[in-house]
């Protein structure tokens, strides 16, 4: 045996407990090196129209890495710690610590090569497979099955990088070099832990708390919330394990007539006893798999946004010249020019938009200029997109938030709403009542009025009387105010505008803010654009939600199996004193459900809150996506837990007799 | 000649309590003796065990082996120190789950970079003068106790150490197999002129010793000598530890 065979002898037969995180990590590389075939795919690389979804997935890739950094680290540190009394037998008999760090190296570098390797040839194996499913899932055409060079590099040195620099690092997560303290690691039997009164009071305090913050927060306080509600809830779920659930099993325990009932002695005296080193791992368990349920969840319900297309994108092709532009006919001709050769009918709507320059408004607001549009040009705009207008028009001195985005609705139903008097005609007030039904014009075609916090609309419309006589006062003043003329295109399906005009505009869009002479949007290709904006974000939800879930997975695994040797012994003394094979599996059930179920229950509660908070700024109900999604993870972990503890159950037996 | 010079070595036990578990304490043991330490529970016994093995360090005082202080040494010199000069056999055997019996024997050796014939070799020659060739190749967890202590003292000795330190190396183990650790311990001590210290409660294991010295309440209390009558030896143990203890009942109990 040389030293490298025994570093080798030391991880394959201790197959066991690296299983988990082996696995993990092979799935880690396998969905990193996937995503990279997709970044690096030629088919997807030339598409302008995926650069969107090309930039989610680097997020991706970024994401998942630091995630396996963490990930990694965590774990080497767990399995160093539980191997102390071993590196104590090994320092004594010798072992220098240059030796016992080569050793450490030695071991992390097989782990990961091995997991770098099997890593990639499952990509490769299944390559094919996340292709077909991943191009569905983004929705673009078949991807042939390609496996680029820079996406294997990138994987292979992006995770030899990681695996070594962690392997180097590993002394440091060693600690103590003092022979007593390792040897004394097992032997001293450690204190259940104490909880404090104030403390588990401050962890409900803090849960419950940021629990009535998220779910009474409004459209317009939800951002706001977010922050310190997150921050308090994390801070609630670490005290929540460390002292509330200590406090609770202290509770218990001083309740004789169910604490010395049959079997729950054993079961609670244990869990009490592991409690220390639980909560940790209970408290990142249920971190990850709120993060993992919550972005899986948003990103769904995120989809269901492109549902609401149509109605945002009432216009085909939409164009608006600022002010008197000389090149505006020009354009115009050429869009016309393009539909023509494009063989596509159209029919063509112009109105002008008048911009109001604001004297007064009450209460006050940072807009300075407002555009403007009548009734009557509101009634026309919705008549040529096939619209029925149910609306009321407005009295004079009343106006309606002209709605940009059904999107917004919920956060403008709740503004205050304000007065405004127009420069030139200050006799002239105008209130806001209300927000238009549906969407006239797209969003980003005239000046942004309102904000994000309390949202942004694309103007007033008004009276078509007082639009009449506001122009005439103006008119007087200076010449009349700045006039911005809309001319829509339309065009049915729409999806024939895919691609139109791509001279014109970056992606289907020039928004007004851009500093060009005009103001545009295309519909055909921006839905083409958001949808596969969309489901890349789903694809790439999945995809990190997927690797969190396993790790979180892992973390459980490695801690059931490293109090394996010690249930073994306590399982044995109890079976002489008894213990049938019924109860043992009874104790057993309970002691890996609690381990696998706790903290997903409580990851599922925090995400149910962070839903109902996420439903007050969209108008459509998540109910169904959050249902369906809890659901699937839940199911996973059942199928999960039912293996793991046929597997532990039938390992304590065997120990048994 | 001296292999172990112990001189007025002392540990204090920093606490709401200082405890003085060692307390002065002097002695010498020459190349080729076999010496026993015993005394009561908390008498200091394993603590003095400890700081000769370099596991803890004195508050005061010396050890030298050899010449050679480890307690003033670097820790690298310290590691390949107790790799060279030293071998281990404790109460719960300390072997490694993950190896077989042979591969724990050579663990020292494979530290120093021992080419590999010469290992296999060494450790054929230790199994057989144990009579634990047929369990070589069989995991540290299919072994009985016995054996298991075996393969401990195999490994203690295959590098041939200055001094080889036993902490209660029957404690775990019943008489018979207690009678087999011992003859090996006897058998090593004369064929190899082993120079083995061993703390024990068991009256039996340490007659085998040349020599017993006694300590309580952390300073050394008196010492006998074997002479050639092992029966009369035992009987002058179970004498002092009764005076010592005052407890009969200590005698036979199995410290865990």
């Amino acid at each position: 045996m040389t030293f490298r065979q025994f570093a080798y002898n030391n991880v394959l037969r201790n197959k066991r407990t690296y299983a988990a995180y082996f696995l993990s990590s092979s799935f880690s590389v396998m969905i990193f090196f996937v995503c990279a075939l997709f970044l690096f795919h030629p088919d997807l690389q030339k598409e302008v129209m995926y650069r969107s979804a090309v930039l989610v997935l680097w997020a991706a890739e970024v994401i998942m890495y630091i995630f396996v950094f963490f990930f990694v680290i965590y774990s080497v540190g767990s399995f160093l710690r539980s191997r102390k009394r071993e590196f104590g037998i090994l320092l004594l008999h010798g072992m220098t610590e240059q030796q016992l760090r080569n050793l450490v190296f030695l071991e992390n570098m097989l782990i990961g090569a091995g997991s770098l390797v099997s890593g990639i040839g499952g990509g490769l194996l299944l390559a094919k497979l996340f292709l077909m499913a991943g191009s569905n899932l983004l929705g673009v055409p078949q991807l042939a099955f390609h496996v680029s060079w820079p996406g294997l590099l990138l994987t292979l040195g992006a995770f030899s990088l990681l695996f070594l620099l962690i392997s180097l690092c590993t002394t440091m997560l060693l600690g103590s070099h003092r022979l007593i303290e390792l040897f004394q690691a097992e032997v001293k039997p450690a204190r259940p832990p104490q909880a404090s009164l104030a403390l588990s009071l401050l962890a409900a305090g803090l849960l419950g708390a940021s629990y009535l913050l998220a779910v009474t927060a409004t459209a317009s306080n939800v951002l706001i919330r977010m922050l310190p509600v997150t921050a308090m809830t994390i801070a609630g779920t670490y005290f929540f394990y460390t002292q509330l659930s200590v406090f609770l099993i202290q509770w218990v325990k001083r309740h004789l007539t169910y604490y010395w009932k049959k079997t729950n002695l054993v079961t609670v005296s244990s869990l009490a006893y592991r409690m220390k080193e639980n909560a940790r791992m209970f408290f990142l368990v249920t971190i990850i798999s709120t993060i993992t349920f919550c972005a899986v969840g948003a990103f769904a319900s995120v989809n269901r946004l492109a549902d609401q297309f149509e109605q945002d994108y009432p216009v085909e092709i939409a164009y608006v010249s600022k002010g008197d532009s000389e090149a505006a006919d020009e354009y115009l001709e050429a869009i016309r020019a393009e539909l023509a050769s494009n063989g596509i009918a159209y029919r063509t709507l112009s109105l002008p938009i008048l911009l109001a320059e604001v004297a007064s408004s009450r209460p006050a607001t940072t807009s300075e200029r407002l555009p403007l549009i009548s009734f009557a040009d509101y009634k026309r705009l919705l008549a040529a997109a096939g619209i029925a207008v149910s609306e009321n028009p407005p009295d004079e001195g009343e106006a309606l938030l002209l709605l940009d985005s059904e999107r917004e609705k919920p956060l403008l139903m709740q503004r205050k709403p304000v007065t405004y008097s127009f420069a030139g005609a200050p006799e002239l007030l105008v209130h806001e009542i209300g927000v238009t039904q549906h969407v006239a014009l797209p969003e980003n075609l005239t000046l942004d009025a309102g904000d994000d916090r309390g949202g942004s609309f694309s103007g007033l419309v008004v009276n078509d009387a007082l639009l009449e006589r506001l122009m005439a006062a103006l008119a007087e003043e200076n010449g009349g105010m700045p006039v911005d003329r809309f001319t829509g295109f339309y065009v049915d399906p729409p999806e024939l505008t895919r691609g139109l005009a791509a001279e014109l505009t970056d992606n289907g869009r020039v928004t007004y803010e851009s500093g060009r002479p005009y103001a545009m949007t295309v519909s055909g290709t921006l839905a083409e654009v958001q949808r596969t904006t969309y489901r890349a974000l789903l694809f790439f939800a999945l995809l990190v939600g997927t690797v969190f879930f396993i790790a979180a997975g892992s973390f459980l695994y490695f801690r059931l199996y490293s109090d394996l040797a010690y249930d073994r012994r306590q399982y044995g003394a109890l079976a002489k004193l008894g213990l049938t094979e019924k109860e043992l599996a009874k104790i057993v059930t309970r002691q890996v459900g609690l381990l696998f179920f706790v903290p997903i229950a409580l990851a599922i509660v925090h995400s149910l809150i962070a839903f109902k908070a996420m439903q007050s700024l969209l108008n459509f109900s998540v109910a169904w996506q959050t249902v369906l999604i809890l659901a699937s993870f839940l199911l996973v972990q059942v199928v999960y837990f039912f293996f793991i503890r046929a597997r532990y159950l039938r390992n304590v037996k065997k120990a048994i007799r | 000649m001296a292999v172990l010079e112990v001189t007025a070595l002392t540990k204090i036990y920093e606490g709401k309590i200082a405890t003085k578990a060692l307390d002065g304490v002097s002695f010498t043991i020459h190349e080729g003796e076999f010496v026993g330490i015993m005394g009561p529970s908390g008498s200091g016994k394993t603590t003095l065990l400890n700081v000769i093995a370099t596991i803890d360090e004195p508050t005061s005082g010396m050890v030298t082996l050899r010449g050679q202080d480890p307690h003033r040494m670097t820790r690298e010199q310290t590691a390949l120190f107790r790799r060279r000069e030293l071998g281990f056999i404790f109460q719960h055997f300390n072997l490694l789950d993950t190896l077989t019996a042979e591969e724990n024997i050579v663990l020292p050796l494979t530290l120093d970079g021992v080419s590999v014939p010469d290992m296999k070799a060494r450790a054929q020659e230790m199994a057989r003068r144990l009579g634990i060739e047929g369990i070589l190749p069989k995991y540290a967890y299919e072994l009985s106790g016995g054996q298991m202590q075996r393969t401990a003292i195999a490994r203690a000795m295959i590098h041939q150490p200055s001094l080889i330190l036993a902490d209660e190396p029957t404690g775990n183990l019943d008489s018979k197999a207690s009678r087999d650790v011992m003859e090996a311990f006897a058998a090593m001590n004369e064929s190899r002129r082993a120079t083995i210290l061993m703390v024990t409660h068991d009256a039996l294991a340490a007659s085998f010793c040349h020599r017993v010295i006694f300590i309580k309440d952390g300073k050394l209390y008196n010492e006998i000598y074997r002479g050639d009558n092992r029966q009369a030896f035992f009987q002058k143990i179970i004498d002092m530890m009764s005076l010592l203890g005052g407890d009969s009942h200590d005698l036979s109990s199995i410290r865990l």
